[in-house]
């Protein structure tokens, strides 16, 4: 009874801690079985030309599950850690990537890196990141698949070009071959001309229209007034009103100044003489103001 | 902004405009032309010419990637290959340099067809391009 308990004990700690652990896909996560198959071929073809062995290791936590792909020239799913004959490599070259795929409803990002591990010696990740085939970027996305493919590929020109390798030659096919095969080339790849420098001229349409629009608001405009700035010389009008004056709560009217040349409109001025007789006091403003008084 | 100032950023935006039109009509040679002018010719037969260059074949793809845009690149172990959008350009290693062949889009595929096939067009037997892409649970 005793044993029985702590069998069935052992079970439900070794059930919990197969829950807790995650979980760990077999499956390749990035290319399908003949996909891999067909990279692994290539790559045994540039080990038995080169000796040199490639492969890659793509570890894939996909929304908290570990998945891989992996394989070298040995064969899909086998890497080159776990492969039998590694022996036989003069060097050996790996592409190595880590990509987090988070949920739909994580705020977190997908994220991903690679690398080039070449032992002993040989070509770097810079190296494969001046050829532009992959990308984090391009790890993240829906076409993972065709970077992982194209990076794996040019492991052995890496290779050759670093001098760990000798490089390997291609030739012309007879061109019977794909017709025979009903080849021919489909998806015109677009004008050479507006990849080139369709941005160029986009960008010289904006400015070209910026400058009609300009030359349009131009031409609308009225023309340009002289400017009278603070430093022009004041002109003098040929009209002086008289001074005026505010006396008491009295309304302002002009100040009478008989004798002042240029007092009053031109043909309309006083007549010549003394002013009209008004009684003193209707006349607020022939008092003396003292405010007026020049001192002395 | 006086008339004045209007007409002169007018003329300035459009004489740059013009500018940077020029230069972008003119500055495409299209990668024959480059090819041309900076490799050694080896040979022709109608539009399929042969280049050479003492340069390792990555040097040149660089080269040729870099002053011509392709639209499409494939790579194997055996070289480099270029589409454009009415060439396919080949470059792959020959001695201690490098071989650089330009055909047009036809005969270029069918040159280069046990490396192309799949990708660029039609044609069994050598796989028809990458079927994978892992379950789609990624963002």
């Amino acid at each position: 009874m005793r044993r029985a308990l702590a069998g069935a004990g052992i079970a439900v700690v070794s059930a919990i801690v197969l829950l807790a652990a995650p979980a760990t896909a077999t499956a390749d996560v990035i290319f399908d079985q003949a996909d891999a198959d067909d990279l692994a071929a290539t790559l045994d073809e540039a080990f038995q030309a080169q000796g040199v062995c490639y492969g890659w290791q793509i570890n894939v936590d996909n929304v908290g599950m570990n998945e891989y792909s992996t394989g070298s020239n040995f064969g899909a799913g086998v890497a080159l850690s776990e492969a039998d004959d590694i022996s036989r490599c003069d060097a050996r070259i790996e592409f190595q990537a880590d990509i987090r795929w988070t949920s739909e409803s994580s705020e977190i990002e997908d994220s991903a890196s690679y690398r080039v591990d070449s032992l002993p010696s040989g070509p770097t990740t810079a190296d494969l990141d001046s050829l532009e085939l992959v990308s984090e970027d391009g790890l993240v996305s829906d076409d993972v698949d065709v970077d992982v493919y194209k990076a794996v590929s040019a492991l052995p020109l890496l290779a050759a070009d670093a001098g760990v390798a000798e490089p390997m030659e291609a030739s012309p096919a007879p061109e019977t071959a794909a017709e025979s095969a009903g080849g021919a080339p489909t998806n015109s790849p677009g004008s050479d001309f507006w990849r080139e420098a369709g941005g160029a001229v986009l960008f010289s349409a904006v400015l070209l229209v910026g400058g009609g629009v300009f030359a349009f608001w131009a031409l609308r405009s009225p023309a340009a007034r002289r400017r009278t700035g603070p430093t022009s010389k004041p002109e003098t009008p040929a009209y002086v009103p008289p001074e005026w004056s505010v006396g008491g709560d009295q309304p302002t009217r002009p100040t009478r100044q008989p004798g002042r040349p240029g007092a009053g409109p031109p043909g309309a001025g006083q007549p010549d003489g003394p002013p009209p007789a008004t009684p003193p006091g209707d006349r607020p403003d022939d008092s003396p103001n003292p405010d007026s008084r020049p001192e002395t | 902004m006086n008339r004045r100032t209007k007409f002169f950023v007018a003329g300035g935006l459009g004489g740059v405009g013009l500018i940077v039109l020029l230069v972008a009509i003119l500055g495409t040679g299209g990668v024959r032309g480059h090819l041309q002018d900076n490799y050694q010719r080896v040979s022709s037969n109608g539009d399929s010419i042969v280049y050479t260059s003492s340069s390792k074949p990555k040097a040149v793809y660089e080269s040729i990637r870099s002053a011509v845009k392709p639209a499409d690149v494939q790579v194997d172990p055996q070289g480099y290959f270029m589409r454009y959008s009415s060439d396919i350009v080949a470059v792959t290693a020959s001695g201690t340099g490098s071989r650089i062949y330009i055909d047009d889009e036809r005969r270029g595929y069918a040159h280069w067809f046990p490396f192309v096939a799949g990708y660029w067009g039609t044609g069994g037997g050598y796989g028809e391009g990458i079927r994978g892409g892992g379950p789609g649970a990624g963002k």
